[in-house]
């Protein structure tokens, strides 16, 4: 067998990529030309970003030009964006090797990374059983979560060290969970939008998957900071992340809130007493103290969240009439069909229903005669869940929360199948942060009695990502999550 | 309500109209409202579009300062409220030429709104003085100017333009205007008739031109209007219902449409039809307006705030960091604008008070010279060239261009320069008084607006003859020609003089100048006169005297007769007038 000395870091993750295809982690890969990349790269001078020559991979939502960019779905199976992102651009110019393209929910709609290329596996599930082929795999392997579910399984395995995904209502923080790997999900304003396929526009954001901290602050300091691209961003420059050893120097005691809203019923025991082992563990360091918080717009979120992302989902999708890009029809009677026949028949066949049914529901909420009643109340709402954190923040003092990000266990793919629920009562976990544009950060704590990871999240207050990933450092130094790595199980 | 008011009843006496317009204004910008492509005209088709001009996914706007810069002067021209937070919202329909499926807009939260513009009304003089429906006028001496309240100013996008192929059956987009900056302007129903409008929406037009916020096209304007037209009965107040009338191109076509509309209107209300809430399109050909869609079956917009621009502030004077470099200062904007067509008029008057009256302004205005007539001042140095050069313009130019109706073809044909310099010309009697038509309308007809004066004058040999011998040999030459004349002479000098001037006229194609000649050829004729003096008498012949001794009818009530009404022409009438009036007296 061949040393790692020798092997390329791109070829390694190739190699551990194909072979482990029947995870169904990549839509699309560029393995010739990461490796070509690869090989131009180690004949330049090499630059001295700490991100130099490694491979990642990023969401098939992130336009990357001349390859395909599908979102997962069958409108776009054939496009080819004529353009790269900010932020990929900016990791490849800080020398990273993009090695493919990551599976993911239809148009980031939904937790199973399950779009028109089929579902993504848990890796934790290949841990459990080996020989999972075809024939079995719906009912071997489970869920990996989503939306971004391929970045977080390649990142979980370590077949990549960094992969990008979004996170609209927790489609980072969520997979990471699931697949035990840090998924962060920062401030929305802080990293840029521009070339990545919008799902909500307002809850959007970029998110990173990494297996240390540092991986995940060396990629933010690539990447974040105003690009005259995306309006939204914060006009302000960005200043640079200070690394892990830096961060540990800081001793500051830190309070920590626990919100009562998120110790939901559906919280499995297992899951609940992971969250209370790991805060008497903390406790007893003597550097934190926790305290019980309440934010009462909680209940009402999932709803709100539900409203207006389906009208931005319902708005969003209006460009995609099969016109200038993407899917259209054959099946066209030229003596009849009308613009707006062709336009419903490219729509219907190329859209999934799931997706049809947020644009449905967005467009009811539009109406002229339900806008104030669903809309505006949904903002209303919105501003509430934003308060209820600013108030926790500034008035209970805790520097950050502490939340479950996921009630229980994965299920397997069969069994998500039979099952037709569009949202879960897990989205409670994430979507707060969505509705009030915080940072959080999904972090692996311990793996379940099953053999899954059981990951937590952190959500710190609006623009202190720094902070927050600096107690996340503190957190998560006392303790040694066993990290997956199927590239050393053969 | 004020507007009903002051409504103008129309001649029928039965109606009232109201009319609002929406007017959408091309920005003058280097490149589009969301992103940094070129809004360049004319361009090759899709040559223009960046990822957000075709509604790439993952593509975002972004707001280009200088639309916004426009906006706020149309805002401040228009006299508006500014609203220093507005926001943008979408504004969804399915159309091939829309590639996202929806427009930017800002339909609940516009940037400006409740302003109001005064305009002069442009009427023909004689109109003017003739219709009892301006009599409100309080000062001759001035225009009559009105106003119309402006309800909103908008900032938006334009769409793609659809090219349908009618020999392949097909309709191609090209995405190069996609994007431009738009602002929409929406006025209150404060407009009460066609001439109304179209005084207003020149007015406007010039504004928007001063303040560099559109461009004055080839075509006539950067202007596109939709005009909500409404007739009441007299005695009702409005009830909100309208006509609405999509996509007027020009000043005329707004006119006609609007003419038409309340002909139309006023039939159906005559008749004891309702008024259908609709939305009509004017079919320029036909100069009627036509059916497109019923206001019932109006698609809903279902506007949303657009997710991805944050909300639009603006700042003034009294804002903290209000210098921050990213930051509009309405204030900066409000002290760099220049003067407004209106107070531009005030200057004129008073800087050409020695000749120029309100009403040669207002003549100027309304045939859209003030500019033209504004770069052939600067070339003249003095009030008397300025003042020839009026005379010309407001006679022989118009005259030239059918009365005026195609005085901007003139004003693109011949530059201010070139007609200056005929001015000047003129003046210093290179150019007679006869060629000045003939050279105007050569120059009208010429494509090449850079030629000089001196080429066609030289193209065709129009130099006048102020030679002294020359004229006297020429003289000479013509008398010889027509011994007739001379003869003529003895009994009718003028007539002899006219003739022969127009004989040397017609030989010479105008190069001769009338004083000139008048007197170089009396001096030739004058010993005929002197020997012939007085065959012409004033001695009245004995028919002369006979009729003379009639004199005038005798004053005296025509009985059983009332009131007389004369109807003819000329000094005739005028003199039976006197009689007449007189003969009314005596009753």
């Amino acid at each position: 067998m061949l040393s790692n000395k020798t092997c390329s870091a791109v070829r390694t993750a190739i190699n551990a990529l194909q072979h482990y295809k029947v995870l169904n982690t990549l839509t699309n890969d560029c393995f010739d030309k990461a490796l070509e990349t690869e090989q131009q790269l180690s004949n330049e001078q090499k630059n001295n970003s700490p991100l130099y020559g490694r491979p990642i991979l990023i969401k098939d939502n992130y336009c990357l030009q001349d390859t395909y960019t599908t979102c997962a779905s069958k409108m776009l199976a054939n496009f080819r964006a004529p353009y790269t992102s900010t932020i990929v651009q900016r990791l490849i110019d800080s020398g990273c090797i993009i090695v493919g393209k990551t599976n993911m929910d239809e148009f980031s709609m939904g937790v199973a990374s399950w779009g028109v290329f089929g579902p993504v596996g848990n890796p934790w599930s290949v841990k459990k059983a080996t020989n999972i082929d075809e024939q079995n795999s719906k009912k071997l392997l489970h869920v990996a979560g989503g939306s971004s579910g391929g970045s977080a399984a390649a990142v979980a395995a370590n077949f990549v060290s960094i992969a990008l995904g979004s996170d609209t209502g927790g489609s980072v923080r969520n997979p990471a969970a699931r697949c035990g790997c840090y998924g962060f999900k920062p401030s929305y304003g802080l990293l840029s939008r521009y070339g990545m396929i919008a799902l909500v526009n307002s809850f959007d954001s970029p998110g990173i998957f990494t297996r240390s901290i540092d991986d995940l602050i060396l990629t933010i300091n690539a990447i974040a900071g105003p690009d005259g691209e995306d309006a939204t961003l914060l006009s302000k420059p960005f200043e640079q992340f200070q690394t892990s050893t830096e961060l540990l120097k800081e001793k500051k005691k830190i309070t920590i809130g626990l919100p009562d809203e998120y110790d939901i019923n559906k919280l499995s025991s297992e899951y609940r007493s992971c969250l209370q082992h790991l805060v008497s563990q903390l406790t007893e360091t003597g550097e934190f103290t926790f305290k019980r918080v309440q934010l009462p717009y909680t209940p009402y979120s999932n709803a709100a969240y539900t409203i207006l992302s389906s009208c931005e989902i319902a708005s969003n999708m209006s460009r995609y009439d099969g016109i200038k890009y993407g899917h259209h029809t054959n099946n066209i009677d030229e003596n009849k069909d009308t613009y707006e026949d062709i336009l419903r028949k490219t729509r219907d066949e190329s859209l999934s229903e799931r997706v049809r049914g947020r644009i449905l529901a967005g467009n009811y909420y539009l109406l002229e005669e339900n806008y104030e009643k669903y809309f505006v109340q949904s903002q209303r709402v919105r501003r509430g869940v934003t308060n209820d954190y600013t108030k926790v923040f500034e008035e209970d003092k805790v520097d950050c929360l502490l939340a479950p990000v996921v009630s229980d266990d994965p299920i397997t793919h069969a069994e998500y199948e039979q099952s037709d629920t569009i949202f879960t009562d897990d989205d409670i976990f994430t979507v707060g942060a969505n509705l009030a544009g915080l940072p959080a950060l999904s972090f692996p704590v311990q793996v379940s009695s099953k053999g899954f990871p059981i990951g937590l999240q952190l959500i710190g207050p609006f623009l202190q990502d720094q902070a927050l990933l600096s107690i996340a450092n503190r957190i998560c130094s006392t303790y040694k999550f066993p990290f997956l790595d199927l590239t050393k199980q053969d | 309500m004020a507007a009903t008011a002051a409504a103008t009843i129309l001649s029928s006496g039965r109606f009232y109209a109201l009319i609002g317009f929406e007017i959408h204004v091309k920005l003058a910008t280097n490149s589009k409202m969301f992103s940094a492509s070129s809004a360049a005209p004319a361009q090759k088709t899709n040559s223009q579009v960046t990822p957000f001009d075709m509604a790439l996914p993952g593509s975002l706007p972004y707001l280009n300062r200088a639309c916004l810069e426009a906006g706020v002067r149309a805002a401040v021209g228009l006299n508006c409220q500014i609203n220093k937070i507005s926001h943008f919202e979408r504004k969804h329909y399915f159309y091939p030429d829309s590639p996202s499926g929806y427009q930017i807009t800002q339909q609940r939260y516009p940037f400006a709104s409740d302003g109001l513009f005064h305009y002069p009304l442009l009427v023909k003089k004689d109109k003017l003085k003739a219709s009892t429906k301006y009599k409100f006028v309080d000062n001759p001496n001035s225009f009559v100017i009105k106003q119309c309240r402006i309800e909103r100013i908008q900032l938006e996008h334009d769409t793609g333009r659809s090219i349908h192929d009618e020999y392949q059956n097909r309709t191609l987009i090209d995405l190069n205007r996609f994007g431009t900056g738009l602002i929409e302007i929406v006025t209150k129903p404060d407009i009460q008739s066609s001439l109304e409008g179209e005084s207003f929406l020149r007015e406007l037009n010039r504004l928007l031109i001063k303040y560099n916020i559109c461009e004055q096209s080839g075509l006539e304007t950067a202007l596109r209007v939709d005009a909500n037209v409404s007739l009441h009965r007299k005695d009702t107040t409005p009830d909100g219902s309208r006509v609405e009338v999509k996509n007027l191109g020009s000043f005329m076509d707004v006119r006609q449409a609007i003419d038409f509309e309340i002909k139309r209107q006023e039939q159906l209300l005559a008749n004891n039809y309702p008024i259908q809430k609709e939305t009509r399109t004017y079919d320029t050909n036909k100069h009627q307006t036509v059916h497109l869609r019923r206001k019932e079956d109006q698609i809903d917009y279902r506007f949303m705030i657009e997710p991805n621009l944050p909300p639009l502030f603006l700042y003034d004077d009294n804002d903290k960091n209000v210098n921050r470099k990213d930051f509009v200062n309405i204030d900066h904007i409000k002290r760099s604008l220049p003067m407004t067509p209106f107070d531009e008029r005030k200057q004129y008057l008073d800087k050409y008070k020695d000749f120029l009256t309100v009403e040669h302004l207002h003549e100027l205005l309304r045939l859209d010279m003030i500019d033209y007539f504004r770069d052939v001042m600067i070339q003249l140095d003095n009030n008397h060239l300025g003042h020839i050069a009026l005379e010309v313009l407001l006679s022989d130019v118009k005259s030239i261009s059918y009365d005026g109706r195609k005085i901007r073809k003139f004003a693109q044909a011949v530059s201010p320069t070139l007609f200056a310099d005929i001015i000047k010309n003129l003046e210093k009697r290179i150019i007679t008084r006869f060629s000045l038509y003939t050279l105007l309308t050569l120059c009208n007809k010429n494509r090449d607006s850079t030629r000089t004066l001196k080429s066609f004058l030289d193209e065709h040999n129009m130099y006048a003859i102020n030679d002294e011998n020359e004229l006297e040999k020429l003289c000479l030459k013509i008398l010889e020609e027509n011994p007739k004349q001379i003869d003529r002479y003895k009994t009718n000098p003028k007539k002899a003089l006219e003739q022969l001037h127009s004989n040397i006229c017609k030989k010479h194609h105008g190069r001769i100048h009338d004083d000139l000649i008048f007197e170089t050829m009396t001096i030739r004729l004058n010993p005929f006169l002197h020997l012939f003096r007085r065959c012409h008498s004033t001695t009245s012949t004995p028919h002369q005297q006979a009729m003379m001794a009639r004199g005038l009818p005798k004053r005296a009530p025509i009985e059983g007769v009332r009131h007389i009404i004369a109807v003819g022409s000329g000094k005739g009438i005028c003199n039976l007038f006197d009689l007449f009036n007189e003969v009314i007296l005596y009753e």
